[in-house]
């Protein structure tokens, strides 16, 4: 399974690649909102792992132009964010988003909703 | 003379009557006067708009027109001078017509001597003066009342951003100590693994604390959101097993669980009752003796609602650590006092958390035998949930000083007449309270969806909405006035009346 990840911060990033490909994962990343956007296009990712604050285009618009492109609209995305707030969970909803956890997340959780969001997807493409 | 005189112009179509008026004025001793006259309706507006003068005398025929038009044009145009109107007889709905208009005085000719004319001058500039000076005032309560609120809203912005700031490094050292931990970057040993144990503790007692730092932000600024949903102890205790469990393995130790047979649903947000119960619980495993149990539990009140506890087995505290404690609990804004004995921010937080789910909080502990730590969860029944909603209210420090408005609004599908009943029933004793004048309520507002959710969401809107802004100015109160079925009962008998007649004809809204 592909996951893209997609966050300003290169540490964290680098974190969850190790994590995620220790975990069997094949991972790619991209460090900004439009870079983000080329390489879901060019990767084709199972699941996007997608941050909030970013210095280009939030994570929140990424989310919107990934769901209008009908090439794209189909990957879930689980926003992983340092923004608690409840008006960000309740946004990154309204933008399509299919998960939400909070820095500092858990490893183990966090692999369970990339596990849970990406075995919903094939079952509504079915 | 040190004063500069009193300019007053007088409008009067009388050439006597001026006379006259000069005479008197040129009579008073205390100070002096420059009478200016105009003899038209017309000149004298010209005269006003120019607004060179301290005081008006305003005949009130004019001609084709009345004084009391030329007033009220006056003020229109923005005089704000005083104005006095003068008549030819003494006409108590003149009199009352030109209070109304906003005159400064009504004198009668004829009637008029040098001390009462000087007087009535002097009283309606003293009071023009007062007026100008409390809006001067108010524009400057306004002006700075704006700026505390910039203020507060940048200093908020700002706890947010560090809050924020924080996360990420936080989530960088948990993640890479956890990884290199877990072997993922080569084999570690054993001392090894304990060091990075040590960071990985350390790393979520710090993520606690920014949490805890962002919510006592939040707390003061009333901008701390509350989802109460129906919850079972069971997903409670289950929302924050993974949690206690690392918590309590740091320290060898376990954290047993025990929910009574009787313990029913609560009402309550999930996250927030989750926080208090790891706060607690943290402090009670750092507290005890490594290996030892700390004991979750739960049993039911009599009301329906839950008491959850945490029974520890550590050294206790003495009955001044208890009261000390409770003292803490109330100085939630005393950060530094509250975190000097190892107690930290986060009882201060809980028990203002516990406080938004309608709960209270208690201690127990005998040095020696260990302490016990316990809050209340209310019972997912409206009519409980909505008692303890409103001896919230009662127990504000600045609460609500509007009465009671009972707006009740029907469902789409009618009213749910037993539980609303059963609410106007429960809610007796907080109206009682409203009604002796104290200042127990807000706006409440039934439906239009009868959960407890909607109600208590809504509860929350128009408590919040009456404290931040003028009563009149909620949405609540504007929509209560324009629906017209509700006034602001002042008796329990209007209450009772209104409330029992819409209870039985409910206005149907969308």
């Amino acid at each position: 399974m592909k996951v893209l990840l997609v966050d300003d911060e290169i540490a964290i990033t680098a974190a969850l690649s190790v994590r995620l490909r220790a975990a069997g994962y094949e991972v790619a990343s991209a460090s900004n909102g439009t870079t983000g956007l080329a390489a879901a296009a060019e990767h084709q990712p199972d699941v996007i792992i997608l941050d909030i604050r970013m210095p280009d285009i939030d994570g929140f618009e990424v989310c919107r132009r990934l769901k209008k492109d009908p090439a794209l609209m189909g990957i879930p995305v689980i926003f992983l964010s340092a923004n608690v707030q409840d008006t960000a969970r309740q946004t990154a909803l309204e933008v399509g988003g299919a998960g939400f956890h909070s820095k500092p997340y858990d490893a183990a959780q966090l692999i369970a909703t990339i596990q849970s969001v990406a075995a919903g997807d094939q079952a509504a493409g079915v | 003379m040190s004063q500069p005189p009193t300019k007053i112009l007088l409008i009067e179509d009388d050439r006597e009557d001026y006379l006259i008026t000069r005479d008197l004025l040129e009579d008073i001793d205390a100070w002096e006067a420059q009478l200016d006259w105009a003899s038209t309706y017309d000149e004298g507006l010209a005269a006003i708009c120019r607004a060179e003068h301290d005081v008006y005398l305003i005949d009130y025929r004019l001609g084709a027109r009345d004084g009391l038009e030329l007033l009220q044009q006056a003020i229109e145009t923005g005089c704000t001078a005083p104005l006095i109107l003068v008549t030819g007889y003494r006409d108590h709905e003149t009199d009352l017509a030109a209070m109304k208009a906003g005159a400064a005085d009504f004198l009668t000719k004829g009637r008029i001597d040098t001390d009462l004319l000087e007087r009535s001058i002097r009283y309606a500039l003293e009071r023009a003066q007062a007026r100008d000076q409390l809006a001067d005032a108010n524009q400057q309560l306004q002006r700075k009342n704006q700026t505390l609120s910039e203020l507060t809203e940048t200093a908020h912005r700002f706890v947010d951003n560090v809050a924020h700031e924080f996360r990420t490094p936080l989530t960088v050292i948990k993640e890479f100590s956890t990884i290199i931990g877990d072997g993922i970057g080569g084999p570690v040993t054993d001392e090894q693994t304990e060091f990075l144990r040590y960071i990985t503790s350390a790393t979520r007692d710090l993520a606690l604390m920014v949490d805890d730092f962002l919510d006592s932000s939040k707390l003061k600024a009333g901008s701390l959101r509350i989802s109460r949903q129906p919850h079972s102890i069971k997903s409670i205790f289950e929302s924050v097993r993974p949690m206690l469990a690392i918590r309590a393995a740091e320290r060898k130790s376990a954290v047993t669980e025990a929910i009574d047979p009787g313990v029913g649903a609560v009402f309550a947000d999930l996250e927030k009752a989750g926080r208090v119960i790891v706060n607690l619980a943290v402090n009670a495993i750092k507290f005890s003796p490594e290996g030892s149990e700390v004991e979750l539990w739960a049993k039911p009140l009599d009301d329906g609602g839950v008491r959850i506890g945490i029974t520890d087995r550590g050294p206790g505290l003495s009955e001044h650590d208890v009261a000390v404690i409770f003292e803490r609990f109330k100085q939630v804004g005393d950060v530094q006092r509250a975190s000097t004995k190892g107690f930290g921010l986060g009882l201060n937080i809980a028990k203002e958390l516990i406080w938004l789910n309608l709960g209270t909080v208690d201690v127990r502990s005998t040095v020696g035998s260990g302490s016990t730590f316990s809050f209340t969860l209310p019972a997912n029944n409206p009519c409980v949930v909505l008692a303890s909603y409103l001896d919230r209210l009662g127990e504000l420090d600045d609460p609500p000083k509007n009465l009671i408005a009972c707006t009740v609004i029907a469902p789409a599908g009618g009213f749910d007449s037993d539980l609303l009943h059963d609410f106007l029933a429960t809610s007796c004793r907080p109206l009682d309270l409203a009604i002796a004048g104290q200042p127990a309520g807000s706006i409440l507002i039934v439906g239009p969806d009868n959960t407890p959710d909607g109600i208590v969401n809504r509860l929350n809107e128009a408590h919040v909405a009456a404290l931040e802004t003028r009563p009149e100015q909620t949405p609540q109160a504007i929509s209560a006035e324009s629906l017209g079925t509700f006034g602001y009962p002042s008796r329990r008998a209007e209450l009772e009346q209104l409330v029992a007649t819409h209870v039985r004809e409910p206005q149907i809204c969308a």
